[in-house]
C-alpha cells in the first residue's frame, strides 16, 4: 500500500507541473487552432533565468519569481510578434514549421550561453528539504510546495478566464475570432495577453522543476513539453480545465505505470496516451465533439 | 600583363613550395573518435588530453622511426551512429586505417564489422561490453570489461555483508551488461537479487524505481549511470532507502561529486584503480606530465586511461611498423606494459586483464580502498 501511496505522491507532484505547462499550449490552441512546439523552450528559459537571478545573483526568491515570469512573458509575446503573427493568415502550416524553429533557436542559445551540462539549482535557504512520512510512503516538503503553487496558479487562471472582462474577450475569441473582433474586442491584444499567461505560467514551472531535480539544461523542456502538449489533448485541447486534469493524469499514470509494469515505459507512457487518443477520441476527456456543420 | 603574369609565377611557385614540404615529413596519423560534445563529452575531453600527454611523448623522443605523430580527431557526439559515420570516414575519405575509438559500448560494436572488413585496427579506452573485443576483427581495448566490473561489484557487496541487493541501471547494452554480471556473480555468492530497475539516460525522475526497489528491503543497490546519478543519490535518501550504493565507473569524476554533494557520502565506486596517491611509478609519470601540460585541471581517470590506451597503440607501432593487420600482432604482444592504471596484459582475443580499484566518498572527495579483481 505504501508503494502506491508513493507512486501517486511522485505522480501528483510531476503531474502539477505537467498541468501547468500543459495550460499555456491549451489555451493557444483553443484561439489560434495552433500547437506551439517552442513552449517547452519557455519553460527551460523560465528555468534558466530563475536560476541566473536566484543563482548566479543571488537575488531572493520573490524578487527572482517575479523578474523570470515578467521576462518570459514578455518573450512570449515577443515570439508571437516575430515569429508566428506574420504567418497567422498567411497559412496553416506557416506558424507550425516557425514554432519549430524557435524551439530549436532557443536550445541551442541555451547551450551556447550556459553549455549542455546540466547546472546545479540549490533552493532558496527558506525552503528545506523537510521529508514527512505517510502510512509509509514520504513526503517532501518541495512535492507539497509544488502541488500547492500549481493548484493556486490554476484556480487563479480559472477565476481569470471565467469571472473577468478580459477572460470574457478571450473565451469569446475562442468561440469565433471574428465575431468577437466584430464586438470590438481587439485580437492581436488578446492573443498577446494569451501567449503572455501561457508562457509566465511555463516559466514557474520551470523554476519549480529546476529545483526539484537540482538541475537545469539547454534541452530540458523537450521531453516535458512533448507530455505536456499530450496531457494538454488528454484533456482536451483548447479547454483549460481538461488541460488541468490532463496533466495530472499523465503524471500520475507515467508513475503508476512505470510502478506496475515496467520502469522501462515510463517515457512511452504519455505517448501510448496520445496515439490512443489520436486514435478513438480526439477530443479528449473535457473536449467536445466537434461536428463540421455544412 | 606582365606583372599578372609574375604574381601567377609567385603563386604556383608557394603553392608548389608548400605542397614538397607537406610530402617531405612523414607523419603517423591516427584517427580518433571521442564524444567531444553530447552526454558524456566529459569522457572525451579527460581521454583528448590523455591522447595529447601520449603524442607529445613519443614525439618529444623524435618520434616513431623518426615520423611525427598526429592524430585526427572526430567528434562522436556521444552517438553511436555519429560514431560510426565517423569511423566510415576516417577510413574511406581520410584513409586512416590505424584508429583510437569510438567511444561507448554501442557504437564500438557497431564499428567492429566496419573495422574488421577494411582490416583495420582501433584501441578503445573506455568501452567495457564483453562482446567489444576481437582480436582478429582488430579490435581491442586497454579497459577491463563490464563482466568483470559486474562481478568484482558483486564481491565488494559480499565483502560488505549485503545479504539482498538490487540494481538500477541505464536502459543500454552497457547498463544491461553491467546489470546481468553483478547479478550472476551476486547469486552464485548467496547475495539475493529481488528486483533489477532500468531508466532512460538523462532522465531526471527516478522515485518509482527507488520506490519499487524500497519495497523490496535491499541492503545493497548496484548503480549503473553517469551524470543521473547526483539524482538517484539525492531521491534515494529522500526516501529513504537506506541501502549501500556501489556505483560504476562512469560517475567516478570530481564534477559529480560537486552536483552530489552530501547525498554522495559514502557511496562506493567500483573504478579502475587510478588514483593520486598511487605509489606507482608509471602513475606518478603520467600525473606529473599531465600537471605540466593542463596545470589547473584536475586529473581525472578517463585522462588516464586515454593515455594508456593512446600509449599502447603507440608501442605497438614502434614495435611492429604501420601496417594495421601488423600493428594488431603488436598490441597483442603487450605483456605487463607500464600505465597509469597498472600493468597492461592483452590477452588473445584482445581483451585486457586488470583489477579494479574500490573507492569511498569521504567528505567529497574518492578515498582509495583497495585492489579487487575478479578471483
Amino acid at each position: 500500500m505504501s508503494e502506491f501511496i508513493q507512486q501517486m505522491i511522485n505522480g501528483i507532484t510531476i503531474g502539477s507541473i505537467y498541468a501547468l505547462v500543459a495550460l499555456g499550449y491549451t489555451m493557444v490552441y483553443g484561439i489560434l487552432m495552433f500547437i506551439n512546439f517552442a513552449h517547452g523552450e519557455i519553460y527551460m528559459s523560465g528555468a534558466f533565468i530563475g536560476w541566473i537571478l536566484m543563482v548566479q545573483l543571488g537575488l531572493d526568491f520573490v524578487p527572482a519569481i517575479l523578474i523570470t515570469i515578467a521576462a518570459v512573458s514578455l518573450l512570449g509575446v515577443i515570439i508571437e510578434k516575430i515569429a508566428y503573427r506574420p504567418l497567422r493568415y498567411v497559412s496553416r502550416m506557416g506558424p507550425l514549421i516557425s514554432a519549430i524553429g524557435v524551439s530549436f533557436f532557443l536550445q541551442n542559445l541555451a547551450a551556447l550561453f550556459f553549455g549542455s551540462d546540466p547546472r546545479p539549482f540549490p533552493l532558496p535557504k527558506w525552503l528545506q528539504r523537510n521529508v514527512y512520512e505517510i502510512k509509509g510512503a514520504f513526503v517532501e516538503s518541495l512535492q507539497i510546495w509544488i502541488f500547492i503553487f500549481s493548484v493556486a496558479i490554476m484556480i487563479g487562471l480559472d477565476l481569470y478566464v471565467n469571472h473577468t472582462r478580459m477572460g470574457k474577450a478571450m473565451r469569446a475569441t475562442k468561440i469565433n475570432k471574428q465575431a468577437a473582433s466584430l464586438m470590438g474586442i481587439n485580437l492581436d491584444t488578446v492573443i498577446s495577453l494569451v501567449f503572455a499567461i501561457g508562457s509566465g505560467i511555463a516559466a514557474i514551472g520551470g523554476i519549480m522543476v529546476g529545483m526539484y531535480y537540482n538541475s537545469v539544461f539547454p534541452t530540458m523542456g523537450f521531453m516535458p513539453g512533448l507530455v505536456a502538449f499530450t496531457a494538454a489533448v488528454l484533456g482536451g485541447i483548447g479547454n483549460i480545465r481538461g488541460a488541468m486534469i490532463g496533466g495530472m493524469l499523465i503524471g500520475i499514470l507515467e508513475n503508476i505505470g512505470a510502478g506496475y509494469i515496467s520502469s522501462g515505459y515510463k517515457q512511452g507512457i504519455a505517448f501510448f496516451v496520445l496515439i490512443f487518443l489520436l486514435l478513438f477520441r480526439q477530443e479528449g476527456i473535457l473536449g467536445k465533439v466537434e461536428r463540421e456543420k455544412v | 600583363m606582365k606583372t599578372a603574369k609574375t604574381l601567377f609565377l609567385f603563386f604556383l611557385t608557394m603553392v608548389f613550395c608548400l605542397g614538397i614540404t607537406t610530402l617531405g615529413i612523414a607523419e603517423i596519423k591516427i584517427g580518433v573518435i571521442m564524444p567531444m560534445t553530447g552526454a558524456i563529452a566529459h569522457i572525451g575531453d579527460a581521454c583528448v588530453q590523455g591522447i595529447q600527454i601520449a603524442v607529445d611523448e613519443v614525439n618529444a623522443q623524435g618520434g616513431i622511426k623518426g615520423e611525427k605523430v598526429t592524430f585526427k580527431l572526430e567528434d562522436s557526439k556521444s552517438d553511436p551512429k555519429e560514431a560510426v559515420t565517423a569511423v566510415s570516414k576516417l577510413i574511406e575519405v581520410d584513409k586512416i586505417k590505424i584508429l583510437y575509438g569510438p567511444d561507448r559500448s554501442s557504437g564500438a560494436l557497431a564499428c567492429k564489422p566496419i573495422i574488421a572488413a577494411a582490416n583495420a585496427v582501433t584501441i578503445l579506452p573506455v568501452s567495457t561490453h564483453p562482446d567489444i573485443p576481437g582480436a582478429s576483427q582488430g579490435v581491442f581495448r586497454t579497459c577491463p570489461g563490464d563482466e568483470i566490473a559486474g562481478v568484482v561489484a558483486a564481491r565488494l557487496a559480499k565483502e560488505l555483508n549485503l545479504r539482498k541487493t538490487a540494481t538500477l541501471y541505464e536502459n543500454t547494452d552497457y547498463g544491461k551488461g553491467l546489470s546481468d554480471s553483478f547479478v550472476n556473480k551476486a547469486k552464485t555468492l548467496g547475495i539475493s537479487v529481488p528486483i533489477t530497475e532500468k531508466f532512460t539516460p538523462q532522465d531526471q525522475e527516478f522515485r518509482t524505481q527507488l520506490t519499487k526497489i524500497k519495497a523490496t528491503k535491499v541492503d545493497g543497490l548496484w548503480m549503473v549511470a553517469t551524470s543521473e546519478v547526483p539524482n538517484i543519490a539525492n531521491q534515494a535518501n529522500l526516501l529513504k532507502l537506506n541501502a549501500k550504493i556501489l556505483a560504476n565507473e562512469s560517475a567516478f569524476d570530481p564534477k559529480f561529486l560537486e552536483r552530489g554533494g552530501k547525498d554522495m557520502e559514502g557511496m562506493y565506486f567500483v573504478s579502475p584503480a587510478f588514483y593520486e596517491e598511487s605509489p606507482d611509478p608509471a602513475t606518478q609519470k603520467f600525473i606529473k606530465a599531465f600537471k605540466a601540460k593542463f596545470p589547473n585541471q584536475p586529473v581525472r581517470m578517463y585522462a588516464a586511461e586515454g593515455y594508456e590506451a593512446m600509449a599502447a597503440l603507440l608501442e605497438a607501432i614502434k614495435r611492429k611498423g604501420t601496417d594495421p593487420m601488423e600493428i594488431r600482432k603488436g598490441i597483442l604482444s603487450l605483456k605487463n606494459f607500464p600505465g597509469p592504471l597498472g600493468p597492461i596484459t592483452i590477452l588473445p582475443n584482445g581483451d585486457v586483464e586488470k583489477p579494479f580499484g574500490i573507492f569511498q566518498v569521504e567528505n567529497s572527495k574518492f578515498v582509495f580502498k583497495k585492489l579487487l579483481g575478479v578471483k
